[in-house]
């Protein structure tokens, strides 16, 4: 059964169109949502998390029409971990406490098992010995670990991440993917990090301007930029994005191969560059 | 955390510093709970003695001075727990019959428990066969911090600087049989004398003769090497056990002195939570208990049309608390969105807990200023009306936005009013009803659209 479905959706700040009528839908799997600034990535995260209604079509989660009634869309935030791009925490919490109150808002009523699920996520996010830390007091890394822990009380169905990797370093990523990658369920992660979506996601969603560009598995948009990125002395004709590596050669994404260069393996990255290049579709709902 | 001292530890653990509690859990619960068990017989007391020490020492850190053994003086905390612990049980601990029997029931307090325990038990038989001069000192060390917080040290010893006072030092039994058969060599000095594993286990089997298990108890105070050797005799399962009871303890957060009357007056622990989230009821009290007191004194002190001074200012005390509940977690609004608690619920429950203190506080107040008795009463509907107008403008607005529109709109509203017919035009029973009207449509929209759309301030 398909974890969340959204069924020609849209969404119109003003006369801004963030995103175009869209219909995808999700199942059991890491998911990875790609695509610049503005994008349309957060709007989609936000319209799944029912943290704001959409403009047109139907949201379903885990069975449960969020458009709907309202007693359907609290059905649906009781299978929803969601974690914002940016989370402000209010002066005067202790990590322990800022979960203890996310918790009671997740309908955690009993104090023993609240808290018991409360140590268990910051168990998961290696936080179990700064509970009594005051949250002003936690490093950069922390407070994201901690609003990461948050969205994973009552390990949710649909867990929605809004760039959870940013101000993590290189072992916390490490870490959380471990995290992520074994979670039941769906996890939709947005994030600017092709390597996370290479090293984590079953399925890459390509946003650009508030359409799906690509909606496939991460060996697909692989497949994608198969014999398009060179390796040589020089810059390849019409290339997209050239760079001079560390060993000294250029590599080339896009464009003629020069008789000096040899293909290369693409990475994610290369996929995604190749993918926005390429001219936009105007019309027709996003498939 | 492993390659410092107890007292770098402690100093940590003043500044809130979880990790370096849990390495003075792991480093001293071996002995400490060892030497407790040999005081009690009862583990499960002997355990809860020492969660109760580790949260003392959690609280407490700072009190200590840093003139002794950080270890003796852990000690002397974990006994005066235990002995809290005696007092509250309804049972003695268990010691020779004859002795409690020879004690009134009157005076037998849980020192006097633990004093007979040891100067009547084996220990006490040994410690008689000692000269008066050791035996002084072994007992005020034995007896612990009991009677000494600093533990382990005489009361007339000057404070140490570290080094080992007579007390703490491990007991020349020469000429004795004090010392424990077989393990401890009859006249041995203290120079390189050390509990090692075999003896920590004899301690801890009551194996030891009395003297013995003195010499072994002056000695750990003071010596790391040996309180480290105890931690072998006790398994990482306990240690852990005790870590996770005194973790539990200290990461549980605890509501705001002003909500505990609220938990006796029975408001549920879940409601507690999320009025006691980031000073969510903290500030709305202060503002208003700090706007009836500032609306009371100007309108007090002020020469000129009082009535209509406190009509203009009474009805926004309300409104500004109600808005200060909404703004101490205005900044989780995203996050509270995707949860399924009731918008609605969260948002009366907030602004309940505001008014119960702004209107009465202010009517309070209304009524002590003399030459406002006309108009005590009459603020109260405007204050509810602008109350109900910031809950539904805090669905598009943030917190204080909401409160400076309306705290403008109604100044304006009320200096033209009273500019045009005097206060009567705020007081009469015209604008008092159509005010009163207009709370329930109010009401019914900020309903509506709690439970439709996303509340602004209620999470969601």
């Amino acid at each position: 059964m398909s974890t969340a479905i959204l069924d020609g959706v849209s969404k119109t700040y003003g006369g801004t169109t963030a995103l175009h009528p869209t219909s995808l839908t999700l199942e059991s799997a890491v998911v990875g949502l790609l695509g610049p600034n503005g994008a349309g990535k957060t709007t989609m995260q936000r319209l799944l998390a029912t943290a704001m209604p959409p403009t047109t079509g139907r949201i379903v989660v885990a069975g449960h029409e969020v458009t709907g009634s309202h007693a359907d869309r609290v059905q649906a935030r009781r299978r929803i971990g969601y974690l914002p791009q940016e989370v402000v925490f209010p002066r005067g919490m202790t990590a322990f406490g800022f979960l203890d109150y996310i918790a009671v808002l997740k309908e955690w009523k009993d104090s023993g098992r609240r808290h018991r699920e409360v140590r268990r996520v910051l168990e998961l996010v290696q936080l179990d010995d700064s509970g009594s830390m005051k949250v002003t007091k936690l490093s950069g890394g922390q407070r994201r670990r901690l609003s990461i822990a948050q969205a994973l009380l009552g390990a949710p169905e649909l867990l929605i991440l809004d760039e959870p990797t940013t101000g993590l370093d290189p072992e916390q990523r490490a870490a959380l993917r471990g995290l992520l990658s074994g979670l039941p369920g769906t996890v939709l992660i947005s994030t600017h990090q092709t390597e996370d979506v290479s090293a984590l996601c079953d399925r890459v969603i390509v946003l650009d301007g508030g359409r799906v560009r690509f909606d496939g598995s991460v060996p697909d948009l692989l497949a994608t930029a198969a014999g398009r990125v060179h390796l040589g002395a020089t810059p390849t004709p019409g290339a997209v994005h050239t760079w001079k590596t560390g060993n000294g050669l250029i590599r080339s994404v896009g464009g003629q191969p020069a008789p000096d260069s040899s293909s290369v393996d693409p990475s994610v990255e290369d996929a995604y560059l190749l993918l926005r290049a390429e001219p936009q579709p105007t019309e027709g709902v996003n498939r | 955390m492993q390659h410092l001292t107890d007292t770098e530890l402690l100093d940590l653990v003043t500044q809130g510093d979880e990790p370096a509690l849990r390495e003075l859990v792991e480093r001293h619960t071996g002995w400490l709970l060892l030497r407790l068990r040999r005081r009690t017989g009862d583990e499960a007391l002997a355990q809860e003695a020492l969660h109760d020490a580790f949260l003392t020492v959690w609280r407490r850190a700072g009190t200590f001075r840093g003139d002794g053994d950080v270890g003796a003086w852990l000690w002397g905390i974990a006994i005066r727990q235990l002995v809290s612990r005696l007092r509250k049980r309804a049972a003695p601990v268990p010691v020779s019959a004859r002795v409690v029997s020879a004690l009134s029931p009157t005076v037998r307090s849980a020192e006097d428990e633990l004093l007979v325990a040891v100067e009547h038990g084996s220990v006490g038989d040994a410690l008689r066969a000692l000269s008066p001069e050791l035996r002084q000192v072994l007992q005020a060390t034995v007896i612990d911090g009991a009677l000494d917080p600093r533990g382990g040290r005489t009361a007339g010893d000057p404070p140490g600087n570290g080094e080992e006072s007579d007390a703490d030092r491990p007991v020349e039994v020469e000429g004795a049989a004090a010392a424990r058969r077989g393990v401890v060599t009859v006249g041995a000095t203290n120079q390189g004398w050390h509990v090692d594993q075999p003896l920590w286990s004899a301690y801890a089997g009551g194996r030891l003769d009395a003297a013995a298990e003195v010499s072994v108890e002056a000695h750990v105070a003071s010596c790391a090497d040996c309180r480290r050797a105890a931690g072998a005799t006790v398994s990482p399962a306990t240690v852990e056990a005790v870590w996770r009871s005194v973790q539990a303890e200290i990461t549980r957060p605890e509501p705001p002195r002003a909500l505990r009357w609220l938990r006796r007056a029975g408001v549920g622990e879940s409601e507690l939570v999320l009025l006691g989230a980031a000073d969510a009821v903290t500030l709305p009290w202060l503002t208003a208990i700090g706007g009836a007191v500032a609306c009371a004194l100007v309108s007090g002190l002020i020469g000129w049309r009082q009535e209509a001074v406190f009509l203009g200012l009474a009805p926004l005390v309300p409104m500004l608390a109600v808005v200060a509940a909404f703004d101490a977690t205005d900044s989780l609004r995203e996050v509270g969105a995707a949860t399924p608690y009731s918008k609605l619920r969260l948002a009366l429950l907030r602004t309940t807990a505001a008014l119960a203190v702004a209107l009465p506080v202010t009517l309070l107040l209304g009524l002590t200023v003399p030459g406002l008795h006309a108009v005590a009463f009459s603020w109260l509907v405007p204050g509810l009306a602008l109350s109900s107008g910031a809950l539904l403008l805090l669905g598009w607005l943030s917190p204080w936005a909401s409160g400076g529109v309306l705290t403008l709109g109604w100044l304006t509203t009320v200096s033209v009013a009273v500019g045009a017919g005097g206060t009567g035009v705020v007081t009469g029973g015209v604008t008092q009803a159509l005010l009163a009207v207009a709370c329930l449509p109010l009401a019914g929209l900020v309903a509506v659209r709690a439970t439709t759309r996303t509340l602004r301030g209620a999470e969601g």
